[in-house]
């Protein structure tokens, strides 16, 4: 068995062999799992915010904060898959997440979990990588677990 | 006083104008029940957006929580956590009816959840803002049942699209002698909180 990664908010895990990379408590977060399947390799990112705004200036503890921004997330995620053996034109996205919980008060599409799944597709899509698959949206928080020898992404839900 | 202190003062400041938001939902529930109702004292959340979320990342247990947003003089949101089984017991002790289960709540059932925490965090609201002397309103409330965690993760970030920090106080309610229960959260972006702490610190002068 291998060992089961967990990545936290505004964090990002890359690994490969039997190694799964799990993350937990997605709302209106955005997940972004990049997996190379020629060379096994992959993981995930999960991130706030779409992007860096006047906002949301650079602090001093983002060391640990690698996707804390969606577009910054996937870069990032990408630089890391690539610093393990992966291939980027191998590679092929799934998104998770963006949901909005309390649709009634703060949904439709300028709900911060809209603009976070616009942000994730927008930087895949410049990169020129595939998305293959898409669990956004919605109403409710799931969990998601890549399991890095066979690709295979697994997202679950309370409810 | 040194820095350290006047936070300390600050904080204890809101810490106290929460209190007086759920003293004031405290009694609106025990007149709705006719029971005692009893009260923690405000635990604070402070902090950068990263390090509140993570807090609750893993965070899988189901909860019921109402949540609406304060517009006006301040900008926040108000939140209402129940724990599965005391929604239950809200909704079986309101509606006289005997649900067991989480998953067999109707809409009926929500809307009077609805209702109970809309009746909470409004009459916390009005407290508040009368203390304070602000303008304040507030949207409908909306209802969801997930993982803790992917509701804080949403109420955060709609605090805090606009910044990186958040400023909030969790307050325990319960009623004596029962195991029945619930948490208030009251949110305020860091400009709102400004402004509250002025208007607390005017208040004090008043009244030396």
């Amino acid at each position: 068995m291998g060992n089961i990664i967990t990545v936290r908010t505004a964090e990002l895990a890359v690994s490969h062999n039997d190694d799964s990379v799990r993350t937990g408590s997605i709302g209106s977060c955005i997940v972004i799992v990049l997996y190379d399947a020629v060379s096994k390799i992959g993981g995930l990112a999960h991130s706030m915010l779409p992007y860096r705004d006047e906002h949301h200036k650079a602090g001093p503890n983002e060391a640990d904060q690698p996707a804390k921004f969606a577009d910054e997330g996937v870069d990032n995620l990408i630089l890391e898959i690539q610093r393990q053996g992966g291939i980027k034109e191998n590679l092929s996205a799934k998104l998770i997440g963006g949901a909005s919980m309390f649709s009634k008060i703060a949904g439709g599409t300028q709900s911060i979990g809209n603009r976070n799944v616009e942000a994730a597709r927008k930087r895949l899509t410049e990169l020129a990588i595939p998305i293959d698959k898409e669990d956004t949206g919605g109403t409710a928080g799931k969990s998601v677990v890549i399991n890095l020898a066979s690709g295979v992404v697994q997202v679950s839900s309370v409810m | 006083m040194n820095l350290e202190e006047a936070k300390n003062m600050q904080m204890d400041a809101l810490a106290e104008m929460a209190n007086i938001g759920a003293g004031n939902a405290a009694t609106a529930l025990s007149h709705m029940l006719n029971k005692k109702i009893e009260i923690d004292v405000p635990v604070p959340f402070i902090g950068e957006l990263v390090s509140m979320e993570r807090q609750f990342v893993e965070s899988k247990d189901a909860v019921v929580a109402v949540f609406l947003k304060v517009q006006g003089d301040i900008n926040g949101a108000m939140l209402n956590l129940f724990t599965p089984e005391s929604a239950l017991s809200f909704v079986n002790l309101l509606s006289k009816k005997e649900k067991k289960e989480i998953s067999t709540l109707n809409e009926e059932d929500k809307s009077t959840l609805l209702e109970v925490s809309n009746i909470l965090l409004g009459s916390s609201l009005t407290a508040i803002s009368k203390f304070l002397k602000l303008n304040t309103t507030h949207s409908i409330p909306d209802i969801s049942t997930d993982m803790l965690g992917a509701v804080m993760d949403t109420v955060f970030l709609e605090m805090g699209a606009e910044s990186d920090h958040v400023i909030a106080f969790k307050i325990n309610l319960k009623i004596e002698g029962e195991k029945i229960g619930g948490d208030l959260f009251f949110l305020f972006d860091p400009k709102s909180t400004d402004k509250i702490l002025e208007k607390i610190k005017i208040k004090l002068n008043v009244q030396e």
